[in-house]
């Protein structure tokens, strides 16, 4: 199962964005924000529904890491999740 | 010691969202996290301490206007929890409840009478009709996420079927205390100070009774937790679909 089922635009954006690699939420933002410019409207707030819900889809799988002393939820592509980026 | 702007945000997000307590520290942990982290990025681009959390607070996102989409994820996880709990009790229970009407004992020395057969069957058919209902909410809040564009939902309509099926078992239940002879009245004389089973019998009885309670309870919080009102309507889904 490839699982493209109800992806819209912000989930594809932070499945590119996780391609290169985990990241935490903040950096998540900073990047999103880094490649969508004046057209990204989404309020920070609302990234993390929208992780949980990539992750309760089976996208991406997230750990609490230690990075920079402080411990961090990382998120990072699953199998599906890379299959979904190369559709 | 007065309170950060983050931290009376943080403190007004607890408050406006309710679920499940571990998922919830969680989200709130995150979301703190985040803020921290773009304040930290604002004072170090030269911001004051004060503008830095405003700032960052300002891209967050306000109470009101995010906090629908999180408690949307906790409403799933509650409806998730309760589906669970719900196959778990009425699987056991009527794997249990199969054999009960003659294990107890009245129909020894004469046949039941053709109603009362008719109601175990009835009852027998319904409650593997319940358990197939429940699987299937298990599988609209678990791999069924998949295929169902919004499952939260549906989260408020489970936790009404779950008590309204709770309470046609407590009624199917009352039923059959009454129409079973001497069952009631042998279950009350059987709990007695003097007699060492007593015990055994309560505690068989609240086996049966508080698993009940349990999944009533996480449908009542079902039901709280996913009005209209809590879950909101699209106002991020406008946000983004701006995209």
């Amino acid at each position: 199962m490839t699982g493209s089922y109800f992806l819209d635009d912000i989930d594809r954006e932070v499945l590119a964005v996780l391609e290169r690699g985990p990241l935490y939420g903040y950096l998540i933002m900073e990047a999103l924000r880094l490649r969508l410019g004046v057209e990204f409207h989404l309020p920070t707030g609302g990234l993390f529904p929208v992780l949980r819900r990539l992750e309760r889809l089976g996208y991406i799988r997230s750990a609490w890491v230690t990075v920079e002393n402080r411990e961090r939820r990382t998120y990072e592509l699953t199998e599906v999740g890379h299959q979904a980026r190369s559709l | 010691m007065s309170q950060s702007p983050i931290d009376s945000y943080v403190m007004e997000m607890n408050r406006s969202l309710s679920g499940p307590r571990r998922l919830k520290a969680d989200l709130l942990l995150e979301a703190r996290d985040s803020l921290d982290d773009a304040a930290e990025a604002y004072r170090e681009a030269g911001y004051h301490h004060t503008e830095a959390d405003s700032m960052a607070l300002a891209d967050f996102g306000t109470v009101p206007e995010v906090a629908p989409a999180y408690q949307r994820e906790l409403a799933l996880a509650q409806a998730r929890r309760t589906a669970r709990w719900f196959v778990v009790l009425m699987a056991a229970q009527m794997f249990l409840a199969d054999e009960s009407w003659q294990s107890t004992g009245a129909w020894s020395d004469r046949d039941p009478a053709p109603l009362y057969l008719v109601f175990t069957r009835f009852w027998d058919y319904s409650q593997l009709i319940f358990v197939i209902v429940a699987v299937g909410a298990l599988f609209t809040f678990g791999l069924g996420v998949r295929y169902v564009s919004a499952p939260w939902r549906f989260a408020r309509v489970t936790g009404m079927v779950t008590l309204s099926v709770l309470g046609l078992k407590a009624l199917a239940s009352a039923v059959f205390l009454m129409a079973t002879p001497h069952l009631a009245s042998g279950m009350v004389s059987s709990i007695s100070l003097t007699r060492p089973g007593s015990l055994l019998t309560l505690v068989g009885l609240a086996i049966w009774v508080l698993p009940n309670w349990y999944v009533a309870i996480s449908a009542v919080r079902c039901i709280a937790i996913s009005t209209a009102r809590r879950l909101g309507t699209t106002d991020l889904s406008r946000r983004r679909s701006a995209l």
